[in-house]
């Protein structure tokens, strides 16, 4: 087990560009990555409307011992054609987070919330999102049925905003009807020390 | 739902069969003028299979996990095995294949009631969905389950004779359909994804559902007795093709039907154990009425473009040419038909996000088409050469049986979930109709869907060892990497 302390580089792809992604940065000096498939919403309002917004992504998470080696990724990936997305790069060094200008806005929640939580982060401004399925891990002694332990299933939904638009976000996400029961979700903020559009301009 | 995308990916998968239609029109088997009902089909088959696909991705596959989902949390088995029951049940109703394969063995089989054998295949999916959630809710090993279940098969088997044997699996391969395999599959996974040691228990359900309906039919035929040998009616399965609109209307009204149970259940569900928020249950309705509106244009272009061609094509190729050249076809038909089955693209999908992009749609696929090119033609062979149907059965799901001690328990699962998934709407009008034409009998033709069933069991877990293999390997670089 390698273990690093500095930051790690997020990117939101299209499907099927994690391992050309992985293997950019690999190339660039990063150890590996990890790729986590998820899911995207369609900037279109109409094809939302219609329930046809959902869109297969690809989550790519890259470990770096300091923010240079992300310059060199992120130039990498732009200049490469078959790449679009965005990418984020999150720095446990927490001056460099002072003068950041962007959040990433996590939500996990219990399942069948995602298209919910994304309808109200959207009325609110944000442009996009991405959601991860997930699962909970049971707490020790948790439930058990049949003897097998039973965990609760999760979705993740991620969303890169500006900092003025973070408040208005996470309020109105804060107060969804569905999100009111105690327990079925989380919230929280971090700082994003640095946002890059790649290819396409695609968000 | 990405429908740009998805009708892409479809258009490629629809091609390969187009292509050879054509050739063998403009060399062995000139068509006339059903190439136009065939092109017109095909054009249905992409828009049908794109919409369907993408409806199901919005409303089948998140109710079903939702649900499963729900049933582990909710701890209570009498509610899990209700609710298993009653969705296995209903869903052989859904599935329009059924009726009509349950119509032609009483055709062939005057002592059955087509009536009673759906009543029958229901129950034996519903008892074995419940089966195979308490399998997937304990834990349980899946091979033990398919053993088991498999040895009880065969024990059947033995005491009914081929001709059972071959409607058996047939009907097993007809009930896990593009409407019951979405839902059921979604099951299997929300059940796993709520309870420990997820890859262990993602698949399998449907590969214990299917053998429900091997066991029903089997039971039916030793109590009504009768082994349908002596019949000597020439119906032909296929519905006779009339104009777009009468077969339009046609499938219209079989789907409706088929349908209408598996949304009362759903909405049922919706509003008291599901309770998805507002947005997305508006998104799954949506998602429904794709998925209606998809089947039905698919179906439409399989029963107005596809069956006829097939019984010109297995026709012209048996009474003309030598063997071998319907042997070709067959096994080329056998490849290339897997590709457009709507469910296989379900599953391959499922797998696909299970396990996180690490087996490729494409792969599963690839071994697949292997699988069912060689059940297609050897299904020729026996028809030629009038084989005992029982070699197959016992030969090839016991070597199934045999390779699951070494492939990957994932890829068990997979394999058995595949087998009925093969097994779709295209096949059972198609490819069956190809066997109709060339044995001249529907009674020889049975089987054939069975074996497309069981074919990917072989290949799936071949792949499962293949891959097995390759992981320990990069596992020990990565390690040496790290040193």
């Amino acid at each position: 087990m390698l273990i690093l302390e500095g930051s790690l580089l997020l990117a939101f792809l299209g499907h099927n560009q994690a391992e050309r992604f992985a293997s950019i940065s690999r190339q660039c000096g990063a150890g590996g990555a990890t790729a986590i498939p998820a899911k995207g919403t369609a900037s279109s309002k109409v094809l939302r409307m219609l329930g046809l917004g959902d869109k297969s992504r690809d989550l790519v998470l890259v470990l770096l011992k300091d923010s240079s080696g992300a310059d060199l990724i992120i130039r990498e990936a732009k200049a490469d054609l078959s790449i679009s997305g965005v990418c984020a790069l999150l720095d446990s060094d927490e001056e460099k987070n002072m003068d950041s200008k962007w959040k990433l806005v996590t939500i996990i929640a219990n399942t069948g919330y995602s298209d919910d939580i994304m309808h109200a982060a959207r009325e609110a401004g944000a442009e996009g999102g991405t959601i991860v399925h997930a699962r909970g891990t049971a707490p020790l002694n948790g439930e058990h049925f049949l003897g097998v332990e039973i965990v609760p299933d999760k979705e993740m939904v991620m969303i890169l905003c500006p900092n003025e638009k973070e408040a208005r976000i996470t309020e109105a996400i804060r107060n969804l009807d569905c999100l009111q029961g105690k327990g079925v979700g989380i919230l929280y903020s971090q700082a994003v020390e640095k946002f890059e559009n790649l290819g396409s301009g695609e968000k | 739902m990405d429908f740009a995308a998805k009708l892409k990916e479809t258009l490629v998968s629809i091609v390969p069969i187009v292509i050879t239609v054509l050739i063998l029109n403009f060399t062995a088997v000139p068509l006339g003028s059903h190439l136009t009902g065939f092109l017109i089909g095909s054009l249905l088959l992409v828009a049908g299979l794109s919409l369907f696909l993408g409806g199901v991705d919005i409303s089948m596959v998140p109710v079903g996990e939702k649900l499963g989902s729900v049933m582990a949390s909710r701890k209570s088995l009498p509610l899990v095995l209700g609710l298993g029951f009653v969705i296995g049940f209903g869903v052989t109703f859904a599935e329009p294949d059924v009726s009509v394969l349950a119509s032609r063995i009483c055709a062939v089989n005057p002592n059955m009631n087509s009536t009673t054998l759906t009543f029958m295949i229901a129950v034996g999916l519903g008892l074995f969905i419940d089966i195979g959630l308490f399998r997937a809710l304990k834990g349980l090993s899946l091979r033990l389950v398919l053993i088991i279940g498999y040895l009880v098969v065969f024990a059947l088997m033995l005491f009914t004779g081929q001709n059972t044997a071959s409607m058996a699996f047939d009907s097993s391969g007809a009930t896990t359909g593009p409407l019951a395999v979405p839902f059921v599959l979604a099951m299997g996974l929300g059940v796993s994804n709520s309870t420990r040691g997820k890859e262990k228990s993602a698949f399998g359900l449907t590969g214990i559902a299917s053998i429900g309906p091997i066991i029903a039919v089997g039971l039916l035929a030793t109590v009504m007795g009768g082994n349908g040998s002596a019949s000597n009616q020439t119906i032909v399965a296929t519905s006779a093709a009339g104009t777009f609109s009468q077969v339009i209307l046609h499938v219209l009204k079989n789907t409706l039907v088929g349908f209408s149970p598996l949304l009362a259940v759903i909405l049922i569900l919706q509003f008291t154990l599901l309770k998805f928020p507002r947005i997305r249950f508006r998104n799954i309705c949506f998602g429904l009425v794709y998925s209606f509106v998809g089947i039905v244009l698919f179906l439409t272009g399989v029963e107005y473009g596809f069956s006829e061609v097939g019984v010109m094509i297995g026709k012209t190729l048996s009474e003309i040419y030598p063997f071998y050249l319907l042997l070709i076809v067959s096994l080329v038909f056998g490849a290339i038909v897997v590709l457009a089955e709507p469910a296989v693209w379900v599953l391959t999908e499922q797998i696909e996000s299970v396990s996180a992009g690490r087996i490729k749609k494409k792969q599963v696929m690839f071994f697949m088409c292997l699988g069912v090119s060689a059940a297609v033609a050897l299904a020729m062979l026996r028809i030629q050469a009038s084989i005992n149907y029982l070699y197959f059965v016992f030969g090839g799901v016991g070597l199934a049986l045999i390779l699951s001690f070494f492939s990957p328990s994932l890829f068990t699962g997979i394999a058995f979930d595949s087998g009925g998934v093969a097994s779709g709407p295209l096949s059972t009008s198609f490819l069956l109709s190809v066997a109709i034409g060339a044995s001249g009998s529907p009674e020889m033709s049975f089987g054939l869907v069975g074996l497309i069933a069981i074919s990917p069991l072989i290949t799936l877990q071949i792949l499962g060892i293949i891959f097995g293999v390759k992981e320990k390997k990069t596992a020990r670089r990565m390690e040496n990497a790290d040193s």
